[in-house]
C-alpha cells in the first residue's frame, strides 16, 4: 500500500475536517475522491503530502512519514486546484515544467541539460509538442496550461500522482482531453493517482474507485456501486446524476463513457 | 568622464549608487513578482523608528534601523501567513506606528534634526567609506541568498501551494526574502532616503515586466535600470543642482513609463495585466 490513513482526525481553525479516517491506496489504483464542499478532500491531499498533521492517527506515505527527515516528496506529484496566477508571469512553458524538477535538483545547485532534457519529456508525455515548450505561459489557453501542470506534477519520479479538482473552470473538450491523458499516463507510468472532483458523472469513467468523504467515509468501491449508494444520496440528494441513471450509462457498476 | 567625477565624495557617490542600483535591481524582481511593493514601502517608512530608537540608545541609526526593519518585515510576514490580518492592513498599521514612534522618539532627542533630514531624503554625496563597506558586504550577502536560491524563490512566486508541495521550505524562504528586503531598504535609505528608498524596490524590474516576457530578460532589465537610474539621477541632481534622491527616483520613473508606453504587451492590443481564470 502506497498511501495509509489510520484513524486521522483534523481540526482546522476550530472545526473539525476529518473525523477517524482509515483509508488505503494500492499502487497502480485511479482513485477518485468525492464530495460536498467542505467535506475534508483537499485536507485528505494536504495530510498525505506533509502539509497539514492531523490532530491524531497516523499517516504513512511510501513507507514514512509525510514530512519531515526520510520523506519521499520526491516522489508525490502534485495539482494543486486551479487558481488565478498573472497571465504575464515571466516564464515560458518549458520554465514552468522545470519548477516541478526542483526537489531534483537539490538546494543550492543549479539546474543542468539532464534536468531540462527531463522537462520537456514530461511536456511531451502530456501530448504537448516542443514548440509550446518556448511560448510564455500565459499564452496558452486554460486546458493546455492545466497540462503543463500536470507535465510539471510528472517531472521528478513520481509515482503518485495527486490531483485537486484540476479542470475546474475547463471547457467539456478540455476536460476530456484532460482526464483522458491522465489515465493514459496512469496505465502507461503504472502511478497512483487520487483525484479530487465535484465532476461525479467524468471520474466515474475514469477512475477505479471513488471514496466518498465527507468528514469521515460514506462510501467506498466501484464507481457506479458508490454513486448508486444510499450514502450517496443522503449526501447530495436524489438529483444526483440522474440523466446517467435515466440513461443507464451505470451499468455493470461502472459508468459508461459516452 | 566630466569634471564632476573628480570629486571623491562624486566617485564614492556613484559607487554607492551603482551598486545600490544593481541590488535594487535584483531584489525588486522578486517584490514585482510576489508582490510586495506595499511591504517594501512600510517596511522603508518604519526605518525612521529603528533610526530614532538608535539615536535615543547611543547606537549606529543604521544598525538600529536594520534591526527594527527586519523585526518589521518578519512582523507582516507572520501576521498575513496566519491570516489573522490582511497583509495591507497589517502593513498600514505596522508602518505608521513605527512613523509615529520614531517622531515621539526623535523630539526628545534635542538637535538631532539636520541628520533626521538626511535620512529622510536621503544624503549620497555624504556617503562615507564605511558606508559603502556597508553596502557592499549587505549587498553581497543578499544577492548571494537570491541568486542561490533563486529556483526555488521563483517557484514560491509562481505558486506558492505547490512549492510547498514539492517540498521546498517555504516558510523560510519567504522569511529569508522579506529579511532580504529590509536589509536592502536600510542600506538604500542613506541613498533615496525613507520617504523615497521603496522606489527602487518597485521601478526596475516593473519596468523589465513590460518589456519581457522571461525572467531573464526582465532580471537584466530590472538590474539595469536600477544602475542606469542612479547614475543618471546623480550626474542630473549635479549639473542641474536638484536633491540627488528625488533626481535618481524622477530618472526611474522616466525609465519606467517609456517602458510602459513601449511595452509589447500594449502594442499587441491592448493587453493590460490579466489573470487566468
Amino acid at each position: 500500500m502506497i498511501v495509509a490513513l489510520e484513524n486521522v482526525t483534523v481540526t482546522l481553525s476550530g472545526h473539525r475536517v476529518l473525523e477517524e479516517v482509515t483509508l488505503g491506496f494500492n499502487e497502480g489504483t485511479f482513485t477518485g475522491i468525492i464530495g460536498p464542499n467542505g467535506a475534508g478532500k483537499t485536507t485528505l491531499l494536504k495530510i498525505i503530502l506533509g502539509l497539514i498533521k492531523p490532530d491524531c492517527g497516523t499517516v504513512t506515505v511510501f513507507g514514512g512519514p509525510p514530512s519531515g527527515r526520510g520523506n519521499r516528496r520526491h516522489l508525490i506529484g502534485y495539482l494543486p486546484q486551479r487558481q488565478q496566477f498573472d497571465r504575464r508571469f515571466p516564464i515560458s512553458v518549458l520554465d514552468a515544467v522545470m519548477m516541478g524538477q526542483v526537489p531534483c535538483i537539490g538546494s543550492l545547485r543549479f539546474p543542468t541539460k539532464q534536468h531540462r532534457e527531463a522537462a520537456r519529456k514530461s511536456l511531451e508525455m502530456v501530448g504537448l509538442n516542443g514548440e509550446m515548450a518556448g511560448r510564455q505561459i500565459g499564452e496558452l489557453s486554460g486546458g493546455q496550461q492545466q497540462l503543463v501542470f500536470l507535465a510539471r506534477a510528472l517531472c521528478s519520479h513520481t509515482r503518485l500522482l495527486l490531483l485537486d479538482e484540476p479542470t475546474a473552470g475547463l471547457d467539456v473538450m478540455a476536460q476530456q482531453r484532460f482526464y483522458t491523458q491522465v489515465r493514459n499516463l496512469q496505465q502507461d507510468l503504472k502511478l497512483t493517482v487520487i483525484l479530487v472532483t465535484h465532476d461525479l458523472g467524468t471520474v466515474a469513467a475514469y477512475a477505479d474507485e471513488l471514496v466518498c468523504l465527507h468528514k469521515r467515509v460514506y462510501a467506498r468501491g466501484e464507481p457506479g456501486r458508490v454513486l448508486l449508494s444510499p450514502a450517496l444520496a443522503d449526501l447530495f440528494g436524489n438529483n444526483l446524476l440522474p440523466r446517467e441513471k435515466e440513461g443507464g450509462l451505470l451499468t455493470n457498476g461502472r459508468m459508461v463513457c459516452v | 568622464m566630466g569634471e564632476w567625477f573628480a570629486y571623491d565624495f562624486m566617485q564614492r557617490a556613484l559607487l554607492a549608487g551603482v551598486m545600490a542600483g544593481l541590488l535594487c535591481g535584483l531584489v525588486s524582481f522578486f517584490v514585482v513578482l510576489k508582490r510586495l511593493a506595499f511591504v517594501g514601502a512600510g517596511i522603508s517608512h518604519s526605518a525612521l523608528g529603528g533610526v530614532a530608537i538608535g539615536v535615543l540608545l547611543g547606537i549606529n541609526p543604521i544598525l538600529a534601523a536594520t534591526a527594527f526593519c527586519t523585526l518589521v518585515a518578519w512582523a507582516i510576514g507572520l501576521v498575513s501567513r496566519k491570516g489573522e490580518l490582511y497583509e495591507d492592513t497589517a502593513i498600514g498599521i505596522l508602518f505608521v506606528t513605527a512613523m509615529a514612534l520614531g517622531i515621539a522618539l526623535l523630539s526628545l532627542a534635542v538637535g538631532y534634526y539636520a541628520d533626521l533630514f538626511s535620512f529622510l531624503f536621503g544624503s549620497i554625496l555624504s556617503v562615507t567609506k564605511t558606508d559603502l563597506v556597508l553596502l557592499g558586504v549587505t549587498g553581497t550577502a543578499v544577492a548571494a541568498f537570491l541568486l542561490l536560491f533563486f529556483k526555488e524563490l521563483l517557484f514560491i512566486c509562481f505558486d506558492y501551494e505547490a512549492a510547498s508541495a514539492a517540498g521546498i521550505p517555504t516558510g523560510i524562504l519567504y522569511y529569508g526574502l522579506l529579511t532580504s528586503l529590509a536589509l536592502t531598504v536600510v542600506v538604500t535609505v542613506k541613498i533615496l532616503g525613507i520617504v523615497l528608498a521603496s522606489a527602487l524596490l518597485v521601478m526596475p524590474a516593473a519596468t523589465g515586466y513590460e518589456l519581457c516576457k522571461n525572467f531573464r530578460g526582465m532580471l537584466t532589465v530590472a538590474a539595469a535600470h536600477g544602475t542606469i537610474a542612479t547614475a543618471a539621477g546623480l550626474w542630473l541632481s549635479y549639473r542641474l543642482n536638484l536633491p540627488s534622491g528625488a533626481t535618481i527616483v524622477l530618472c526611474a520613473a522616466a525609465l519606467f513609463f517609456a517602458a510602459f508606453i513601449l511595452s509589447p504587451y500594449r502594442r499587441a492590443g491592448g493587453r493590460t495585466h490579466s489573470f487566468a481564470a
